[in-house]
């Protein structure tokens, strides 16, 4: 997946614990893993919207674009 | 879903009697041409592979109706049973296919039911084996839409 989801990095920034935002954006401690860890497919306007909200930060501090190499 | 999983019950206890039937056939189908005094030629011998990927595909059955006994059918493993089926009804065909040839070329004294009969098993299983390749597909790609709506969060 080219999109990177950086939320330890900011996780981080804000001293906050995963249980407790998770806790706040009200999903499971296993969904904010799936997140972390880039597993996930996609992420609600919603979800996003909380984290970015609880946070304090803008979408673009927690997620980022890498080029994907292409294999020939 | 209870019904569908009663009939998925019956359906494999059906499938599992007809697995006995058929490998008690294939294991006796020397005595039994010998009792209907028939001459063991080819065409008599391709019903041994027709008969193992026929067995093949019961099992590949059963373990389809095991699948719709689980919470979630929309799995892998639905998707390659429904492959592997797919895979030994066309093969089937082909063992038909070949047998009606040389009931055709080699065995004309084989009576045109027969003949018949194996041109209508030849299409039945090609259309089994569609059918099957296009469920695979519907399945495959219900499993994909599944696996990335369980991963939106």
């Amino acid at each position: 997946m080219a999109i990177i989801v950086n939320l330890d990095v900011m996780m981080a920034k804000r001293k906050i614990s995963s249980q407790e935002l998770a806790e706040k954006v009200g999903i499971t401690q296993a969904n904010l893993s799936i997140l972390k860890t880039n597993k996930g497919k996609a992420i609600r306007f919603s979800t996003l919207n909380k984290i970015c909200e609880i946070l304090n930060c803008k979408p673009g501090d927690i997620l980022d674009y890498e080029k994907e190499e292409e294999n020939d | 879903m209870k019904n569908t999983k009663k009939i998925a019950i019956i359906l494999n206890i059906i499938l599992k009697i007809a697995m006995v039937i058929g490998i008690g056939i294939l294991l006796g189908l020397w005595e039994i041409l010998k009792l209907l005094n028939i001459k063991f030629d080819l065409l008599v011998f391709l019903i041994y592979p027709a008969g193992i990927l026929f067995l093949g595909l019961v099992t590949r059955f059963i373990k389809l109706f095991n699948q719709l006994k689980i919470e979630n059918p929309f799995n892998h493993n639905t998707v390659k049973y429904l492959k592997q089926a797919m895979i030994i009804s066309t093969s089937i065909s082909l063992i038909i296919f070949i047998a009606l040839l040389l009931a055709i070329f080699m065995y004309p004294s084989y009576t045109l039911t027969l003949k018949i009969s194996l041109t209508f098993f030849t299409i039945l299983f090609i259309g089994v084996g569609i059918a099957l390749y296009l469920l695979s597909e519907l399945f495959r790609q219900a499993t994909e839409y599944k696996e990335e709506n369980d991963l939106t969060i």
